[in-house]
């Protein structure tokens, strides 16, 4: 294996990319109306959508319903991943995720708290309560996780678990005391709803990404150090309290946001770097933007499984990541019992 | 050439236990000086506030005559590195990769390692005999490996100075002296200086041009190896009788305990 060079790092984003771009397209051709389009009428729909015309019927689903679906799946799944290689980088744990740490979990019940008790201040602040909770939650957990100074592995994963499950709870408890009518869709975002958001909402979710994202790209290197030791990292020149700051407050802000758009998505932050550090090694300069673009690929795909597989019905996306992250966190788990036993 | 030079650093942890106190020594360019004494003697220590991952209460630290503090951590990076006791790397890197993180402190925040930087670390795999190691990855080798990447790593950074925390405490006697006499070609062929705590006496007695001997974070004893190495100061230090054999090797005495 080659060491990481320019012409590597962009060559592995590009046919990443590439991936996603495809994943994209191939999720507008299913669904539950049927859509026929000439590659001319498919221009000139494109067209108009850019200048904010009226659409036909088939150029309405595919570029008002499809469209935005398959990029918030993309943005969602690729800030979980990222947020996922962050904290992972950060802990030293390759079992850290957002949902495993109870971050999800914390974002989720500030954002309904968020949700009912405000809403008439719109969309846009929700995220800043989702913040606010996410932040919390690794407190909490960080705070009952460490012993004599450091984050064993197991202390870690169950104080996320307990952590997760308590703020789960409150959000129940939330939407039961406030409107059952609500309930059925309440329970759906519980487990992931992609459903489709206007172009101004991805647009809002991209630009609270962008600060987020910028760090983490900054850090990558750090984090290639601090995988030494932080004392190491340290002695390598790395600022290492303000690296870890940094880096809780993006991977925070990140998971804040996807939840607050699309409810509790488990695993995607788990099983997309463990991939790309199967395929590509562990360095992080490439880890970390390759984990957004996998982790977009990787969502996208989810939810295009999630609404097909019983359609015209449609799964909520947690449920596939579930299913498909909870035998493969047991099978790391598995991996990692002799230095879990230490 | 005076390199590195501490006078009268005090450090004590948060609980208050006074770790070092008034210590205080010379290191010389392309010398070789031994920290040895007991367990918590404040070994470990001296090697994190001369790396300046712990600041020194009291004291002045000055390399090549400036103050410690003065230096940016980048700039500490380039002229001070450090091999632990032990490393434990979280993912699954090449022994190269983990060769070139030594090329950090030479990049900018996005930079990636270039054709220099490649050299260096390649130059130190050579020079530590890991050059066939170098795709190996990390997880896969041996202690003594391990450490030895560990070593490349840090002269990667090119540095003028070597802190070694119980550089051989893991590794059997074979390697214990492989890796001294790599540390003592290093220092001849690149005139770097060398700093390294050890529990082995004798060890610190073969290579060390200055041994400093700590006892409960006081200078017990500062000097060449037949000057300090005594069995009376010895014997107090770590409580328990010894005895010793001058000249063993050309003023290099050998010390055994008393049975």
């Amino acid at each position: 294996m080659t060491v990481l060079n320019r012409a590597k790092l962009f060559s592995i984003l590009a046919f990443l990319f590439l991936i996603l771009f495809l994943a994209i397209i191939l999720t507008l051709f299913f669904g539950p109306a049927e859509v026929s389009l000439s590659l001319p009428e498919l221009k000139h729909q494109f067209l108009a959508l850019l200048k904010s015309e009226p659409l036909s019927k088939s150029g309405a689903i595919l570029f008002r319903i499809r469209l935005p679906r398959a990029l918030l799946a993309a943005l969602v799944g690729g800030g979980l991943a990222m947020a996922g290689a962050g904290f992972q980088a950060l802990l030293r744990n390759p079992l850290a995720d957002p949902y495993i740490l109870g971050v999800s979990g914390g974002s989720a019940f500030f954002a309904i708290l968020g949700m009912i008790f405000l809403a008439s201040i719109g969309f846009a602040t929700v995220p800043i309560f989702a913040f606010a909770g996410a932040l919390l939650a690794i407190l909490l957990v960080l705070a009952v996780a460490r012993t004599e100074g450091r984050l064993p592995v197991i202390t870690l994963l169950l104080a996320g678990v307990v952590v997760n499950a308590f703020f789960s709870a409150l959000v129940m408890f939330i939407l039961s005391i406030t409107s059952t009518r609500h309930l059925p869709s309440a329970l759906f975002w519980m487990m992931g709803d992609l459903s489709a958001k206007s172009y101004s909402t991805l647009g809002a979710l991209s630009l609270y990404y962008v600060p987020g994202i910028a760090i983490l790209l900054g850090l990558s290197r750090d984090f290639n150090l601090i995988s030494l030791g932080e004392e190491s990292a340290e002695q390598l020149g790395v600022r290492v309290e303000r690296t870890k700051l940094l880096t809780f407050i993006s991977a925070s802000l990140i998971t804040a946001v996807a939840v607050s758009v699309s409810g509790l998505i488990g695993f995607v932050g788990l099983i997309v770097p463990h991939i790309i550090r199967l395929i590509f090694g562990p360095d992080h300069r490439l880890l970390i933007s390759a984990s957004f673009l996998f982790g977009a690929t990787f969502l996208v795909l989810c939810d295009l499984i999630s609404r097909t597989v019983i359609a015209p019905a449609e799964l909520p996306v947690g449920v596939i990541t579930a299913i498909l992250g909870g035998p493969f966190f047991i099978w790391l788990l598995y991996q990692s019992r002799e230095k879990l036993g230490k | 050439m005076k390199i590195l030079e501490a006078e009268k650093i005090s450090f004590s942890f948060q609980s208050g236990t006074l770790a070092l106190d008034q210590v205080g020594f010379r290191l010389d360019q392309g010398e070789t000086l031994s920290v040895i004494g007991p367990n918590g003697s404040g070994k470990s220590t001296l090697i994190r506030v001369l790396s300046s991952v712990l600041k020194p209460e009291s004291g002045k630290i000055s390399l090549q005559q400036k103050p410690l503090a003065e230096f940016s951590k980048n700039e500490l990076a380039r002229k001070i590195a450090v091999v632990p006791q032990q490393t434990q790397i979280t993912f699954s890197y090449t022994v190269l990769e983990i060769v070139l993180m030594g090329r950090a402190p030479y990049l900018k925040r996005f930079q990636l390692e270039g054709k220099r930087d490649l050299e260096m670390a390649k130059k130190a795999l050579l020079l530590t005999d890991c050059a066939e190691l170098s795709d190996r990855r990390i997880d896969e080798i041996s202690g003594g490996e391990k450490q030895r990447v560990i070593l490349a790593r840090a002269l990667a950074q090119e540095p003028e100075i070597l802190l070694l925390d119980e550089p051989t405490a893991h590794l059997d006697l074979h390697h214990q002296i492989k890796f001294m006499q790599l540390l003592s070609r290093l220092r001849l062929e690149s005139k770097i200086s060398v700093l390294f705590t050890t529990h082995d006496l004798n060890l610190a007695s073969i290579f060390a041009d200055q041994i400093l001997i700590l006892d409960r974070g006081k200078v017990a004893g500062l000097g060449k190896p037949e000057q300090v190495l005594n069995p009376e100061l010895l014997s107090r230090v770590y409580q328990i009788k010894l005895k010793l054999i001058p000249n063993l090797y050309p003023n290099r005495p050998f010390i055994l305990p008393e049975i």
